[in-house]
């Protein structure tokens, strides 16, 4: 009799949880096609020896396997609830809790085991999918590999049936507790009411979007330090979870002051349905705000980066080989013997960088860039110098000038056309980023060199290695006759034939720290030059190889890109799962409510809009609140990011993108969910 | 053929089930329905009194034979004008209720206003008089699975009437309510028959309350077998004659 029931539940639980199934064998691909992908050798080799792409990973993969037990357990739960009517209607028939559950068990891990086998198949697809999607994305090309592992088989087998196992042994003991009402009425227990003692709830949702608010604020005007921010960033999860509890509350008190809004056509059962579904589940949907909006950070950081390494890397470091020297007369004979033996020169160009003996420019930057804000500022204004030269380490100790024919003949070997200059004039050389915030004030500070006056002629923004070699942050151009100036430092280009990595950087790093050392006194006298006020992804050095340092910045910061779309991916993937299942789940529930409409005189086109408008608050609720959040951090940080880097990018563009490539696929699932459920419900 | 003819239907059909496994749950019923009149349908459980009801709102569709409503045939009615038609003449108040469960008692009355376009105000008088009239305005805050079938039953005929519509088909109003609130309910259903000149078509298991109506068909089997006529009989004589029919029909059922 028990088998007989057992197995012809299977049969029907079968078909009536096929999405339950279906979210299941996708939960599995997901997992198997993210753990072989963690442990393939393709990736393996892409960090090399960054260790830092495998922390990474190990910690996305951590984050993932904590929701993706959540969701098992969420579906088991689930599974439960939509069962438990039919339980008591046994216990009643007179069939004993033990037997149920176990019946429920058996028939659970049947279904699991199901999903498991077929999860695994779509798995191995999904990975070739994912692959090819993430090696474009990080700029390299994909040979496909199926590359099968069999300890990656175990170790998702193993966090499946792990999370399977807990969640169904806790719903085990959640059924052991219940008596035959309760099981009977789990399904009516949607709006748990006690509206009465909910009105102060409806407060959590005005403190919550308070709070979010005073967070704008904060973020927008600058006005805190970074640790303060941080702090208040994780009250921001707490303060979505609470809008949840708040909102449902905010709507029922709203309907029942009966203010206009719920007379007008099917708003009110609209309104109903919305609360009592976000009542039941405030921390399901607070969890599905939470984990879009660490999608749409991650997705935002992860292109910045990216668009570091395309558009910013060549800019940054433009000289295949590049050198300074303290000694103004150096000839770099040893660097350019080994250069030459590695990588073949065919051009070079040793000069000197001048100083003035003065620091005027310097002493305008520092009390002028967004950086500094007013920390070397005198009450009048004018800068502290003495404060400058104890805590401050940004420039030169002199301003720097470079001769019109030592610049040009860098401007060739770059392919830069040729700059022209009348004797008595100067030229800015600088980097995007530092022009774009001393554009209109830089031209202004009075130039003297040995008495006499110069004439500003302009900006120039090309590509120059101005972290400290050419200048840190700026030079300034001068004719060759002019008088005055004395030699500051010695430095070197060179334009060499072969531009891969050979590894020449490191050995020649140790190099030039000995002959740093060999001279006691010139240490200080090297050590007061600066490398310029960049601040995310510095890498300075006495001696710059293009090939090798692109190399290993480009390492660094995939082992960055990669891991963030991973994160953003999965929980994208899994958040959009979650919330098209509990649509389509209760869709019998609903099916019974809009026939009822219908009843009452509805037309299929009234009821078609009814399911629209419900799925699509339902649907934007988590994402426009995610949106919402993530905005104001993003354009935060995209603005630091692009001040600093000099990407030449508008802020608000990672964040456009990324919420345009979301809600793209937002939608795509919003209406794939939309046509299922209305022919479930409609 | 009656003048102000409001419903003609004719010699219509409703099998369930497929070829081997039929039933026949109406068998080629005719009658006609003038406006304004108020009339019983009763017979055994599984007669088809339930069917007969669904048809004649198409909520449900005849397998063969027509309705006519003022002429117009909604056997043949496109899916849009038939809801066009339900929203605009027609208040049902079933037997399961069909109360939605998201929704508290007075908010169920109202959304039935709402989806009509009504005004604030007039929903608002409105709704007060009807919970008063049917004595649920002290559970009007409360949702369907908090309150008694009876209870539900009076909301779902409040839902059902407070539009004012042309034709109501009630099927057992009363089955769930006491005979003092089955009462209240009656007389609300006479009022709208006698002053709003509402059509109204009620099926009863209980002679008392087909005592109120003007003409009772009796089904049997899916098929009319007999008909009363109150006319200007006594209330007592017409219950008489009821029970002498019922006598003929439900006696098996007795037994
Ligand atoms: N959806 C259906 N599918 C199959 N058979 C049905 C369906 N609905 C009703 N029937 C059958 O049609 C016949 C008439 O049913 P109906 O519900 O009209 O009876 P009723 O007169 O309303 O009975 P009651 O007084 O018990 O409500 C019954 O034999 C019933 O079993
Ligand atoms: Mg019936």
């Amino acid at each position: 009799m028990l088998r007989k029931l057992s197995l012809r539940n299977a049969r029907r639980a079968a078909k009536d949880y096929v999405v339950y199934m279906i979210t299941m064998t996708i939960f599995a691909a997901l997992m198997f096609a993210f753990n072989s992908m963690l442990l393939s050798r393709d990736i393996a080799n892409l960090s090399d020896d960054v260790p830092m792409m495998a922390i990474m990973l190990g910690l996305a993969t951590f984050f993932i396997v904590i929701i993706i037990a959540w969701l098992i357990r969420y579906m088991i739960t689930f599974m439960l609830e939509n069962r438990s009517r039919e339980f008591g209607a046994y216990l009643l028939l007179g069939m004993h809790k033990k037997q149920i559950s176990r019946l429920f068990f058996r028939e659970n891990l049947v279904m699991g085991s199901l999903a498991f086998l077929l999860g695994l198949g779509f798995g191995l697809f999904l990975k070739l999918v994912l692959m090819s999607v993430f090696y474009s994305l990080i700029g390299h090309d994909y040979h496909f590999n199926l590359d099968l592992n069999p300890f990656c088989f175990l170790i998702t087998g193993g966090i499946y049936y792990g999370c399977y196992l807990l969640a169904l042994l806790r719903s085990k003991r959640k059924f052991r507790k219940m008596n035959i009402i309760a099981l009977m009425n789990v399904n009516k227990q949607n709006q748990q009411i006690r509206e009465k003692g909910d009105v102060w709830k409806q407060w959590l949702f005005f403190l919550a979007i308070g709070y979010l608010l005073f967070y704008y604020f904060l973020m927008f005007s600058g006005s805190a330090d970074i640790s303060t921010l941080l702090l208040l960033t994780i009250g921001i999860a707490f303060a979505v979870y609470l809008i949840y509890l708040g909102i449902a509350s905010f709507v029922v008190r709203y309907i029942k002051k009966k203010r206009k809004g719920i007379y007008n056509n099917g708003n009110l059962f609209l309104l109903r349905q919305f609360s009592a579904k976000i009542k039941t589940m405030p921390f399901t949907m607070g969890t599905l705000t939470v984990l879009f909006i660490f999608a749409i950070l991650s997705m935002g950081i992860a292109m910045m980066f990216g668009d570091y390494l395309n558009k910013q890397l060549p800019y940054d470091f433009p000289f295949d080989i590049s050198a300074v020297h303290e000694n103004p007369d150096e000839d770099f004979a040893e660097l350019i013997a080994l250069a030459d033996d590695e990588l073949k020169i065919l051009d070079s160009h040793r000069f000197a960088i001048w100083q003035n003996g003065a620091d005027e420019m310097n002493m305008f930057l520092y009390t002028n860039l967004h950086l500094f804000r007013d920390k070397y500022k005198n009450p009048d204004g004018s800068p502290n110098r003495q404060k400058i030269i104890d805590e401050q380490r940004a420039y030169h100790s002199y301003d720097t000038f470079m001769k019109l024919s030592d610049y040009n003949y860098q401007r060739k070997m770059l392919d830069l056309g040729e700059v022209k200059l009348e004797s008595g004039q100067y030229i800015i050389q600088l980097p995007n980023r530092v022009y774009r915030e001393v554009k209109d004030k830089m031209g202004n500070v009075p130039l003297i060199i040995d008495g006499e006056i110069y004439q500003f002629k302009g900006f120039m923004t090309d590509r120059f290695a101005q972290d400290g070699h050419n200048g840190a942050d700026y030079v300034i151009v001068v004719p060759d006759d002019t008088v005055g100036l004395e030699p500051y430092y010695g430095r070197i280009v060179i334009t060499v034939a072969d531009k891969k990595a050979s590894g020449l950087q490191e050995r020649l790093d140790p190099w030039f720290k000995i002959a740093d050392n060999e001279e006691g006194p010139a240490e200080e006298t090297f050590f007061d030059r600066g490398f310029g006020t960049k601040q995310i992804l510095i890498y300075s050095s006495e001696v710059l190889v293009r090939a090798d340092v692109e190399q290993f910045l480009k390492y660094l910061l995939n082992a960055m890109v990669f891991p963030l779309f991973y994160i953003a991916m999965v929980y994208l993937c899994v958040a959009l799962t979650v919330l098209s299942v509990q649509q389509l789940s209760d869709s019998a529930k609903y099916k019974f409510r809009y026939a009822v409409l219908k009843k009452l005189g509805l037309n299929q086109r009234e009821i078609d809009k009814l399911i629209w408008k419900q799925l699509l608050w339902y649907y934007l609720c988590p994402i426009l609140a995610a949106v919402f959040v993530s905005a104001v951090i993003i354009l935060t940080v995209s603005d630091i990011f692009v001040r600093n880097t000099g990407v030449n990018t508008m802020v608000g563009y990672y964040f456009g993108f990324t919420v345009m490539l979301l809600l793209g696929i937002y939608m795509l699932y919003f209406l794939a969910t939309y046509v299922l459920f209305k022919r479930a419900a409609g | 053929m009656n003048m102000n003819e409001l419903i003609r239907v004719c010699d219509i059909e409703k099998y369930y089930g497929k070829e081997n496994n039929i039933t026949k749950a109406i068998n080629h019923v005719s009658f006609s329905v003038g406006a304004g009149e108020f009339i019983g349908i009763m017979g055994a459980s599984g007669s088809g009194k339930t069917t007969l009801l669904n048809v004649m709102a198409a909520i449900d569709s005849v397998t063969a034979g027509h309705i006519y409503y003022e002429g117009k045939d909604i056997t043949e009615m496109r899916e849009n004008r038939l809801a066009e038609f339900r929203k605009h003449n027609l208040g049902f108040i079933f037997q399961d209720f069909n109360l939605l469960d998201t929704l508290t008692v007075e908010e169920n009355i109202i959304l039935a206003m709402t989806i009509r376009n009504r005004s604030k105000r007039e929903i608002e008088e409105k709704v007060e008089s009807i919970l008063t009239a049917l004595s649920i305005d002290d559970i009007r805050g409360k949702f369907p699975y908090q309150i008694s079938g009876g209870q539900k039953q009076r909301c779902a005929c409040a839902r059902a009437i407070i539009t004012n519509p042309r034709l109501i088909l009630a099927d057992e109003p009363t089955g769930a309510l006491d005979s003092q609130s089955a009462e209240m309910l009656l007389e609300t259903l006479t009022k709208m028959n006698e002053e709003m000149r509402a059509t109204i078509l009620m099926v009863t298991h209980d002679a008392f309350c087909a005592g109120y109506c003007r003409r009772i068909l009796f089904l049997k089997d899916g098929e009319i077998f007999n008909e009363l006529v109150k006319g200007k009989k006594s209330r007592k004589e017409f219950l008489n004659e009821i029970f002498d029919v019922l006598a003929l029909t439900g006696g098996e059922r007795r037994a």
